[in-house]
């Protein structure tokens, strides 16, 4: 039977720079504009394999499973990759070296959170992408707070492989000092910190090559043969049927550090948090996951941040406050949601942090990983 | 199936939302064209259950039921943009073959069952002012996901906010949009509103509807799998480049952007280049208002943000330097690949459960993305 049919838009002559450049990005514009001289330079390698040793066996990959990080010079490799950590009002060179491994790797560095022009925001389609050469993004650190930095090439799959770290922007006081409502200062001390970023990993991604489902992208790299880049918009046989809109987690992790199972809270010390009573914890919280994260933590936790914006601070967190979540309330975060709590515990004990993955279309639980904090 | 004669086949063109606008309500600018339907306070809304094949980003067609106006049938329907307050009467036809309703999100309007080939009114006055899901709530949730969904923006009588009753911090910002050294700039004008509508569509129970079976609505929740993200009905490159979903001014421009996701995946819109205050949830205006970079939207949420443009805050160097001059450079950059110029200043808008960025069996870019832009500075003058 007839029916109307609403049409999707067709790419015209005149339309399709538009289509391939936010397909297949220019490459490096071999400077940056409008350089400034910075305070400080930091150095990363895109891209380096790491295997993660997993406590138990999956199908998929075994014992292991691999792992894309990004490397600072002179460290070991790590997952998540390194905190890049900066303070308020330093003007920052990220000196990004795109590591050409054959096929030819394609990234970007997209510091989210932070907010340049747009050649520095790191998102390919209304920049550039790096391939097989080094380039410097330049920012400003005008706000502190708590942010991540990550690949946005490929990014369901990129972020996914471990393509991402924390960034720090700490007050100019640094390191011990957070920004938050604290009349007159607006910093608050603590003296112990933690990184909880709960990470969920689906191992059939972990297989796949670094163009795997870029439109108009063979599987392993490099446009179809007699396709321009990006395929033909106007072509159903440019799509391939694949896997990135599935999400099926099998590993659940806080830090990089993947849970034995639902039960068994993670001890290691990059992790679980050891502390005296009477002393501030900030708790960082990061969710790093492709799932719904519920939080129920065995403590009252102040929130003092939301996403690098200091509650109640003045001017933009005018409009807020800081508040309390009483121990044992669930509260949510999606994902690249970040709030920084602090912590006061004024008895000794052992506190309690659980993470659920939650499924964002059942709702259920599909996984759970668990830490604590132990003060003494 | 349809129990009604019909027109015949026919091609109704690009997507883009439509509205009916009651009464003297301010339009947002992304309806002053001829996609404006007006109508007094009182008189009739027709809006016709009807169905339709819809073009996916892959070009694949898509079977949905949708609300229709008398152009025709609508993804998503019809925007109804009335006054709080105002009598409003619409006139439901059920053109298809199985029971459907009118309800709206947050309220008791609700029409009940209209049986196929059935007609009937539902009257009310407009809600309190905010943004609202309209909706046929009849095998929930299934019936929504299909595509019988659309907005029903109910303004304040008075005042500068969306609100008729704003919490007084929200009331403080809308006061200091242009009148404080943080916001240097103009106001929020009414007519600086976007809409953006996000839902999804995994083309297996559309396939059923159109062959009239019956959908569990049990067993389409447990095994959905979105194969599309839609934001206003498109994805990928063309929600990304539209004028209904892009928000675009000046460096002191506010905008308001108002939210509503109807399908069946919870998002994380993220946006660049600027944070957002997060007005209201699912109409309780918020008394503590976050400035947030990434936000959380479930099915049947709405959401209301405001987007500040203001200077971007990590341009390098001191703040009274025009963005003409500290991206001197970079706002001169044409690129040699494309012959494409890089200004103005484009930011994306993006889900960041990554899985909604692709189209058509998880093909990348594709999904629920879009962008916004700086055309220019506080001086109003086009970079």
């Amino acid at each position: 039977m007839a029916l109307p049919v609403i049409e999707r838009e067709r790419i015209t002559a005149e339309t399709l720079p538009k289509w391939q450049r936010h397909h297949c990005p220019p490459k490096e514009p071999g400077f940056t504009p409008d350089r400034v001289q910075p305070d400080v330079v930091v150095e990363r390698i895109i891209m380096e394999k790491l295997n993660l040793q997993l406590p138990f066996r999956l199908p998929t990959v075994g014992r292991t499973i691999p792992m894309w990080v990004i490397r600072e010079p002179g460290q070991q490799l790590q997952f998540p990759s390194p905190a890049i950590r900066v303070r308020q009002g330093q003007i920052v060179h990220t000196l990004t070296h795109e590591k050409h491994s054959p096929p030819p790797g394609t990234h970007t560095i997209h510091h989210h959170g932070i907010e340049p022009t747009p050649m520095n925001d790191g998102v390919g389609k209304h920049s550039f992408e790096i391939s097989g050469q080094s380039h410097t993004y330049q920012w400003q650190a005008d706000i502190p707070g708590t942010y991540i930095y990550h690949c946005h090439v490929n990014t369901p799959l990129h972020f996914e492989m471990g393509l991402y770290g924390l960034l720090i922007v700490d007050p100019p006081e640094g390191p011990g000092f957070v920004a938050a409502y604290n009349p007159p200062t607006h910093v608050m001390i603590y003296d112990v910190e933690a990184f909880w970023v709960p990470d969920d990993m689906d191992s059939r991604w972990h297989l796949l090559g670094e163009h795997a489902f870029q439109l108009g992208e063979q599987p392993g790299g490099g446009a179809p043969t007699g396709q321009q880049c990006g395929g033909d918009p106007n072509d159903p046989n440019t799509f391939l049927k694949g896997i990135l809109n599935d999400w099926q987690p099998d590993v659940f992790a806080i830090t990089g550090v993947v849970a034995r199972d639902a039960a068994t809270p993670i001890t290691d010390p990059r992790v679980a948090v050891t502390a005296r009573v009477g002393q501030t914890i900030l708790v960082r919280l990061v969710n790093a996951s492709y799932a719904i994260n519920e939080y129920t933590l065995g403590i009252d936790a102040l929130v003092i941040a939301a996403d690098g914006r200091a509650l109640g601070v003045p001017p933009y967190g005018s409009y807020s406050q800081p508040f309390t979540v009483p121990a044992g309330t669930p509260f949510r975060l999606t994902t690249a949601r970040r709030w920084d709590l602090i912590l006061r515990p004024n008895a000794t004990g052992v506190y309690p942090f659980k993470v659920d993955f939650i499924d964002w279309v059942t709702g259920k639980v599909r996984g759970t990983a668990r830490t604590r904090i132990t003060v003494s | 199936m349809k129990s009604l004669s019909r027109r015949d086949f026919v091609k109704l063109g690009v997507g883009g939302l439509t509205a009916f606008a009651v009464g003297s309500v301010t339009i947002p600018n992304i309806f002053r064209g001829s996609t404006r339907l007006a109508t007094a306070a009182g008189a009739a809304i027709n809006l016709v259950m009807t169905d339709a094949l819809v073009e996916m980003y892959d070009l694949k067609r898509v079977y949905m039921w949708l609300f229709a106006d008398q152009v025709g049938p609508k993804f998503p329907g019809p925007t109804i943009l009335a006054t709080e307050g105002d009598l409003l009467g619409i006139s439901l036809t059920n053109d298809l073959g199985e029971p459907h309703a009118f309800a709206v999100s947050g309220t008791t309007i609700n029409s009940g069952p209209i049986a196929p080939g059935q007609a009937a009114t539902v009257s009310f006055t407009a809600p309190p002012a905010g943004t609202y899901i309209y909706y046929d709530p009849l095998n929930e949730p299934v019936n929504r996901v299909l595509g019988l969904h659309g907005v029903l923006v109910s303004m304040p009588q008075a005042g500068n906010t969306p609100y008729s009753n704003p919490t007084p911090r929200v009331q403080q910002l809308f006061n200091d949009l242009g009148n404080t050294p943080a916001f240097p700039g103009e106001g929020w004008a009414p007519g600086r509103t976007k809409i953006w509508v996000f839902h999804n569509i995994d083309p297996r129970w559309n396939d059923l509807a159109q062959v009239g079976q019956p959908i569990d609505p049990a067993q389409f929740k447990e095994e959905w799998l979105s194969q599309y993200f839609t934001i206003n009905g498109h994805s990928g490159f063309f929600a990304s480049h539209h004028p209904d979903i892009v928000a675009s001014g000046f460096v002191g421009q506010p905008h308001l952007i108002r939210i509503v996701n109807t399908g069946m995946n919870t998002h994380s819109p993220h946006i660049h280049g600027n944070h957002v205050f997060v007005l209201s949830r699912n109409g309780q205006v918020q008394s503590n208002v976050h400035f947030v970079d990434t936000d959380t939207t479930g099915p049947m949420d709405r959401v209301d943000w405001l987007l500040p443009f203001i200077r971007p805050p990590d341009l390098p160097g001191p703040k009274n330097v025009p963005i003409r001059e500290a991206a001197r450079e970079e706002l001169a950059l044409v690129d040699s690949r494309y012959g494409l110029p890089q200004k103005p200043l484009a930011y994306p808008m993006h889900c960041h459960a990554e899985m909604s960025q692709t189209a058509a069996g998880g093909n990348y870019p594709g999904g629920l993305v879009t962008h916004w832009e700086i055309i220019g500075d506080i001086d109003g003058v086009p970079f």
